[in-house]
């Protein structure tokens, strides 16, 4: 059986490489884009389904917010009401008031006189509790009360004339009072609440005024009176209610639209074998990465502009209004552009990261399950657009997607900014960039065609994986469960936390790792240098001091790096820290020490310096990233945004400390005297932790590291 | 080997009826399922981590943005009306700009509570400035919108033009009866602030100068208010917070029985397709329609378990979250009780939505097409989720015996704890119940659909053909 | 015993299967007419190209496909009547019945024992006794979806013979196999042929099919164009070699040969 062959023209001299690289480029995108566009089902699926769903979706539940609504108004709710406490011309304006409560709201008199008494004490509770609650449930669902507050204190008398001549209005003791009995967890109780207590409210203020007027001449407070009007233009406030949700759905379907053809042409590819094929070719790989990538971006291009002209024509057609109100038709082409434009390397840097994690995966599901975690950032970084009051500043332009989601919102408003759009389109092209220079290295033939090493067979890059994993399982479990011990017990809960928690995982990933220690569990927490060499006690014992000499200096470091900070990120305040501090002024300052200076330092560097540092730095080559993620994953243990920053650094010197000095035990040191000083400045303010002298604590630090 | 009748009885056995069939399947594909560490991972571990891991993101984000908004400094202009009032405005002025809170903090207790104050108090963040005067209501609008629009346009914050343009007005009117008029436009964040940052230290100098005012009075004064209006709630925490859980949780159960489904629906149907292992299934000796309601209870089996986990999970994270929150007083705490009267609605939704994703993804060859389907067959039931997040909607039996919405809505009512409706609870679960089996029946016989020659999936028609009892078209033989 | 004689292993009378094609947009007769006879104690060899119906008969007998027209009947059962006994008394390999990755041999074997109602200590007997004959202890109890494929392989014979069927129905068995996998399951298929048992397969590697066919059938295009033994056919046509048989066969029904590449022609 013969073939005709192809003779090769002998003698011809290839193209010039650019115009070929170009041609194989065509060919390529050609090729994946036919190949995409035939599989027929899959692509209605994926994209058409969307495209109906979205009249449908926002249509339906307009029409379930409508009939609620109605139902709600239908309603008709009973207040039962005894003022028989107020004095006549009290009662009038009390009425005269209850009068103009929208229509629902019917008022019926009633003698509560129990209820009135019990409400007078306090919150109801008993006998009386029992029987309002008996009187809510006879189709009541609020009760309305009175009660004289009784004649002016005799302190109030003292106040006045502490107070150099007056006591104002203190609502306190106020003359009179009106209660609404009622449930707050119920809906009628809320609608009554809403309903009732807003009018009398005023009632009250407007009474205040008046008696103030009546007492002092007149209420000073009037002249800061205010009224406040929205005088945006109704265009921009229409196009800041639809800005509002457009980059939130646009990640969306940007994601799941572009995913559908990056999986397909990456993992896809490399579960069904083709892509071998495709490696062998006379093409290099970076054209055939960038074919693909192209494809991707289309098919993500298209779902976007096909998803957003659908919201958007329901939204012209009034099949669905606004939460705004604002009246359909009109929107701003010059402003939807804009806002295109702006958003367009943010869809480069979403095809391209698309594209980055489907190659890493071997199979369709595989690629699938990459898929959540980046939706759910992607989806958190778009959110903050949602507040129409979160501003587009220089720094959140710079956050990648955050920024241009902010300039798409801004854009529809009507508001945008030039300087600050400029620099989120900028940086956004500079994050494209990045994730686009990563796509040629995802087709390295090699990785790709590698199978996995079976288990057993290398224990050091087990270990490596390994102590990723841990570290992630850390942050996660410290989070969680010791958020949920601390909240429980303070004192306890921290304790069990880095003792039992932080230890644990310390000893089990040491543990697990020791294969690729020669066995040795000493070596994979750091205890002994990892050639196995034991540090006589006296070298041991000079590392610890020079650790515990050097923390002083190294919180003065720590403190200026917060300062730095706080002028872009102030810190917040009050809250948790307070409570904190109540419960730690009982304790006494060993205790303290204790608890917050040692438990941490030994705990805390056994994990993340111990064993994560030695299991991730274990490939000499990849000893600097290794002490970056470790320093990232320490800090983000620490779940603070405002920290995270000042624990990194923290992070990356003890890290240091730890490889040069080959063990651990100089870190625990120093993470000791670093949160020792923090304890001992709040228990002995007379010791001044700020001054210069304390660097020369880091003097012998120095010489041992040389 | 054996000795064997022949060709007459093999290892004589007695075959298993369909339900053992369904028990050994659904068994053998559980076991599968669960050994699949992405399975574990993103199905049962995921919901329990993620729900306290997105409200600690939620916390972090907005106290960074509230800490970016504490540092920013807006500009609000005072404009006198006519001539007449230049010399309040410039009065006003001066006032708003020594505004700080006054060192006993008498002021009008509502006022100082306001949440812009963590950054304004001692920073000199909003600034105060005299505009001109002279002009009214609509120069004034016209002036507020100009100046935004030259400011976007100079680049914003670090123009230095002449007079730099204010993010708010407060016009001081002409008619002495007339409040301040405080204008601003809600679309650009500024003025947002701007105006929020002048409304706290307006009412600040109101309630200062009520106080001065009594003190400068010649004679001691003692006033009481005459009215002050209080309510009573008789909710307790755990009450507001069965409320507050009946309203979000429906909704959440919902949808985490669909994405529970999803994926084991893909997987062992269109993926056992793709991984040459279904004419394996197929060739054992047990009744087909075992074998199919082995998968499909197996499908049930794992999203209902995700939806449990979802729901402690939720559960967990929302006592957590409202405890950072500072909503004291609020529990949430599931019951024993609301779990057991939630489950048969939670056993009868799971069923219905794995019946459905199965049966559709039966009618897929390869994981990615089940996939797109199904995501499409997924939006459906987003929609009738929304119900028990509205409040007006209540469990009629016309609202019950709807698809979904029933579910719902007597979750929403079981969950609130409080009076029960035992019509409409008893309507929900029988029509659901109804609708549940009639769809696995359906799914039955979609799934004995026979494929052709070159195992793709039947048309549209053949799909009719299957679910309507006609014998003309080929099915698999049972 | 004596009863056996009357009756085939398989036999199908005018089968016939027709799909609707949906590239073609009209109707595939897969088979048309197929008359097959195989006995007990013979194995038997289903020869032709791809596309000639020898998956699609294989598939019918073994009950995954229903037939459009005609019957076939497995150790005296119809496939379309009783399908649920035919599947008792089949055992059935092809590339595309594949195993569960995620379960051990063990555990496929006793989901299966289970299927078929197997009471449990006969089927840890019987389990046992295939381990032993194939050689699979070492390998019993790791994940399918982490064996070598001999090894893959020989798990998927213990479970097609696992209730030690009388009739044996093969699908292209050697295909993407190595040398050695290949040899065992030629032993294989060889040790099956004993009075009680048949053994069916389709092939187009005509070394196999010389090797170890008692008889052999040609199908192309739904047909069966001859069965019989090689020297039968060997005579019947007057070519030595198995694809010389072949294509004499063809031209017969075509009325010519067919030409290189052409639909029908071997490879």
């Amino acid at each position: 059986m013969t073939v005709p062959g192809r003779g090769m023209r002998p003698g011809s001299t290839p193209n010039p490489q650019a115009n070929l690289w170009r041609r194989a480029l065509v060919t390529v995108a050609r090729g994946e884009l036919r190949r995409l566009l035939r599989d027929r089902k899959a692509i209605l699926l994926a994209v058409l389904v969307p495209m109906l769903s979205y009249p449908a979706l926002m249509y339906g539940s307009q029409r379930l917010g409508q009939i609620s609504q109605r139902q709600i108004e239908e309603r008709e709710v009973r207040v039962g009401v005894d003022l028989s406490a107020l004095p006549s011309g009290l009662l009038d304006d009390v009425r005269a008031r209850l009068a103009q409560v929208g229509s629902g709201v019917r008022f019926e008199d009633l003698d509560l006189a129990d209820v009135v008494q019990a409400a007078a004490r306090g919150p109801l509770d008993g006998a009386v509790r029992t029987r309002a609650e008996e009187r809510l449930k006879d189709d009541l669902d609020g009760l309305l009360v009175a009660w004289l507050n009784g004649a002016a204190p005799v302190s109030m008398a003292r106040d006045a004339e502490a107070n150099g001549g007056a006591v104002l209005i203190d609502r306190d003791r106020a003359a009179h009072r009106v209660a609404l009995v009622f449930h707050r967890a119920s809906e009628d109780g809320l609608g009554v609440s809403a309903q009732v207590l807003g009018p009398l409210r005023q009632l009250a203020d407007e009474l205040e005024s008046r008696a103030l007027a009546n007492g002092l001449g007149d209420d000073p407070a009037l002249a800061f009176a205010f009224e406040a009007r929205d005088v945006a233009p109704p265009e921009d406030s229409k196009g800041l209610a639809l800005g509002r949700f457009l980059p939130l759905i646009a990640v969306v379907v940007l994601l799941s639209g572009g995913a559908f053809a990056a999986l397909d042409a990456f993992a896809g590819e490399r579960e069904q074998g083709t892509l071998e094929t495709l490696l062998v070719q006379p093409v290099p790989t970076w054209v055939l990465a960038w074919g693909k990538f192209s494809v991707v971006l289309a098919t993500a291009l298209a779902a976007w502009i096909s998803n957003v002209a659908s919201l958007l024509i329901t939204i012209e057609v009034g099949l669905f209004e606004l939460p705004d109100g604002a009246a359909a038709g009109g929107l701003d082409a010059g402003r939807t552009l804009v806002a295109g434009v702006v958003f367009l390397p943010t869809v480069v840097l979403m095809a391209a990261a698309l594209c980055f994690l489907a190659a890493r995966a071997r199979t369709f599901r595989e690629g699938q399950h990459y898929l959540l975690p980046a939706t759910l950032i992607a989806v958190a970084l778009a959110s903050p657009a949602m507040a129409a009051d979160v501003k587009l500043d220089y720094l959140l332009a710079l956050v990648p997607i955050m920024g241009p989601s902010l300039a798409l919102r801004d854009a529809f408003a009507g508001v945008l900014a030039w300087p600050a759009a400029l620099t989120a389109f900028a940086a956004s092209l500079g994050w494209a960039a990045l994730a686009l220079s990563r796509i040629t290295r995802t087709l390295d033939a090699e990785r790709l065609l590698q199978a996995p090493a079976p288990k057993g067979l290398d224990p050091a890059g087990d270990a490596a994986r390994r102590s990723l994993r841990v570290g992630l399982v850390s942050v996660a479990a410290v989070y969680i469960a010791g958020g949920a011990l601390q909240s429980w017990d303070l004192v306890a809960g921290l304790t069990l936390t880095l003792w039992v928690l932080v230890l644990g995982l310390a000893l089990y990933l040491g543990y697990a790792n020791r294969r690729a220690f020669g066995g040795s569990l000493a070596r994979a927490l750091a205890l002994v240098k990892s050639s196995g060499q034991t540090s006589s006690a006296l070298s041991t014992l000079g590392w610890v001091s020079a650790g515990l000499l050097a923390g002083p200096a190294l919180t003065q470091v720590g403190r200026f790096i917060l300062e730095q900070q706080s002028r872009f990120l102030p810190l917040p305040s009050g809250g948790a820290a307070e409570g904190l501090m109540g419960t730690l002024a009982e304790l006494s300052l060993p205790a303290l020490l204790v608890l917050f200076a040692l438990s941490p330092g030994i705990t805390e560097e056994l994990l993340f310096r111990g064993a994560i540092l030695r299991g991730l730095a274990i490939d000499r080559g990849r000893v600097l990233p290794a002490l970056f993620t470790q320093a990232a994953l320490f800090a983000a243990m620490h779940a603070s945004i405002h920290r995270f920053a000042i624990t990194f650094a923290l992070g990356v010197v003890l890290g240091a400390l730890t490889l040069r000095s080959g063990t651990v035990f100089a870190a625990i040191a120093l993470h000791t005297s670093y949160n020792a000083v923090a304890v001992l400045a709040d228990r002995l303010p007379s010791v001044d932790f700020g001054h210069p002298l304390w660097w020369l604590g880091v003097l012998p630090l120095l010489v041992r590291l040389r | 080997m054996l000795e064997t009748e022949p060709g007459g009885a093999t290892i004589r056995a007695m075959a298993p009826g369909t339900l053992k069939t369904a028990r050994i399947v659904a068994a053998k594909e559980l076991r599968s399922c669960l050994r699949d560490p992405q399975t574990l991972i993103y199905a049962l571990l995921l919901p329990l981590a993620l729900y306290p891991a997105l409200f600690w993101v939620m916390i972090q984000v907005s106290s960074l943005i509230e800490g970016r908004r504490a540092l920013r400094e807006v500009r609000i202009e005072v404009i006198a009306e006519t001539a007449a009032e230049a010399d309040a405005a410039l009065a006003l002025v001066k006032a708003l700009s020594a505004g700080q809170l006054s060192a006993d903090g008498s002021g009008d207790t509502e006022a100082a509570a306001d949440d812009s104050a963590p950054g304004d108090a001692g920073t000199d963040s909003l600034r105060v400035l005299a505009g001109p005067h002279g002009l009214d209501v609509d120069a004034c609008v016209d002036r507020l919108r100009n100046a935004a629009d030259a400011r976007a346009n100079a680049g914003g914050d670090s123009a230095r033009g002449a007079a730099p343009p204010a993010d708010a007005v407060l016009l001081v009117r002409s008619d002495p009866n007339a409040p301040l008029l405080l204008l601003k436009l809600g679309t650009r964040p500024d003025s947002e602030l701007a105006a929020a940052r002048v409304e706290a230290r307006l009412a600040e100098l109101a309630a200062a100068a009520r106080e001065n005012a009594a003190r400068a009075h010649p004679d001691p004064v003692v006033l009481r208010a005459p009215l002050a209006v209080v309510s009573r709630d008789l909710s307790s925490g755990a009450q507001q917070g069965a409320y507050l859980i009946s309203v979000m949780l429906p909704m959440f159960v919902i949808l985490m029985a669909v994405f529970g489904a999803f994926y084991p629906a893909v997987d062992l149907t269109a993926g056992e397709r793709e991984r040459k292992s279904e004419e394996t299934t197929l060739l054992a000796p047990a009744p087909r329609g075992g074998l199919w309601l082995g998968k499909l209870l197996a499908v049930a089996a794992l999203s209902f378990a995700a939806t449990l986990l979802n729901l402690f999970g939720i559960a967990f994270a929302a006592n957590h979250l409202l405890a950072m929150l500072g909503a004291d007083g609020i529990e949430v705490r599931l019951g024993l009780v609301e779990i057991a009267l939630a489950m048969p609605y939670a056993a009868v939704l799971v069923l219905l939505v794995a019946a459905i994703l199965t049966g559709l993804g039966s009618l897929t060859q390869t994981f990615k097409q089940g996939q797109s389907l199904l995501g499409g067959a997924q939006l459906v039931f987003m929609l009738p989720a929304l119900a028990s997040s509205l409040p007006g909607l209540a469990l009629s039996p016309g609202l019950a015996a709807t698809p979904i919405v029933g579910i719902a809505l007597a979750l929403r009512m079981v969950l609130r704890g409080g009076e029960l409706e035992p019509v409409g609870l008893l309507i929900a679960f029988a029509s659901h119940l109804v609708y549940a089996l009639v769809a696995t029946f359906a799914a039955l016989r979609l799934m004995g659909v026979e494929l052709d020659a070159d195992g793709r999936a039947p048309g549209l028609a053949r799909v009719r053909a299957a679910l309507l009892p006609r014998k003309s078209l080929p099915r698999r033989t049972p | 015993m004596n009863a056996n004689a009357e009756r085939h292993a398989v036999e199908t009378r005018q089968l016939a299967k027709t799909y609707a094609d949906p590239g073609k947009k009209g109707v595939v007769h897969a088979l048309e007419g197929l008359d097959l006879e195989c006995r007990y104690g013979e194995i038997y060899g289903l020869l032709g190209p791809n596309g000639a119906g020898k998956s699609t008969t294989l598939r019918i007998l073994a009950t995954m496909l229903a037939p459009s027209a005609g019957s076939a009947l497995v150790d005296g059962v119809d496939v379309a009547r009783e399908p649920l006994e035919v599947r008792r008394r089949i055992g059935f390999l092809s590339a595309t019945t594949g195993l569960y990755q995620r379960l051990s041999p063990r555990e496929t074997l006793q989901y299966f024992g289970a299927l078929h109602g197997m009471p449990k200590e006969r089927l840890e007997e019987r389990i046992a006794e295939l381990f032993d004959a194939f050689r699979m202890h070492d390998f019993a109890d790791r994940r399918c979806e982490h064996l070598s494929s001999g090894q893959k392989q020989r798990t998927s014979i213990a479970r097609a013979v696992l209730h030690d069927p009388p009739v044996l129905i093969l699908d292209e068995p050697t295909t993407g196999l190595d040398i050695l996998a290949t040899g065992d399951m030629i032993e294989f298929i060889e040790a099956r042929r004993d009075s009680r048992r048949c053994v069916l397969f389709s092939t187009h590697v005509l070394s196999e099919a010389e090797r170890l066919c008692d008889r052999i059938g040609v199908i192309h295009r739904g047909r069966l164009l001859a069965s019989g033994t090689l020297d039968e056919l060997r005579a019947m046509t007057g070519e030595t070699w198995l694809d010389g048989v072949f294509r004499a066969l063809v031209k017969n029904a075509q009325g010519r040969a067919p030409a290189p590449f052409e639909e029908g022609a071997p490879a």
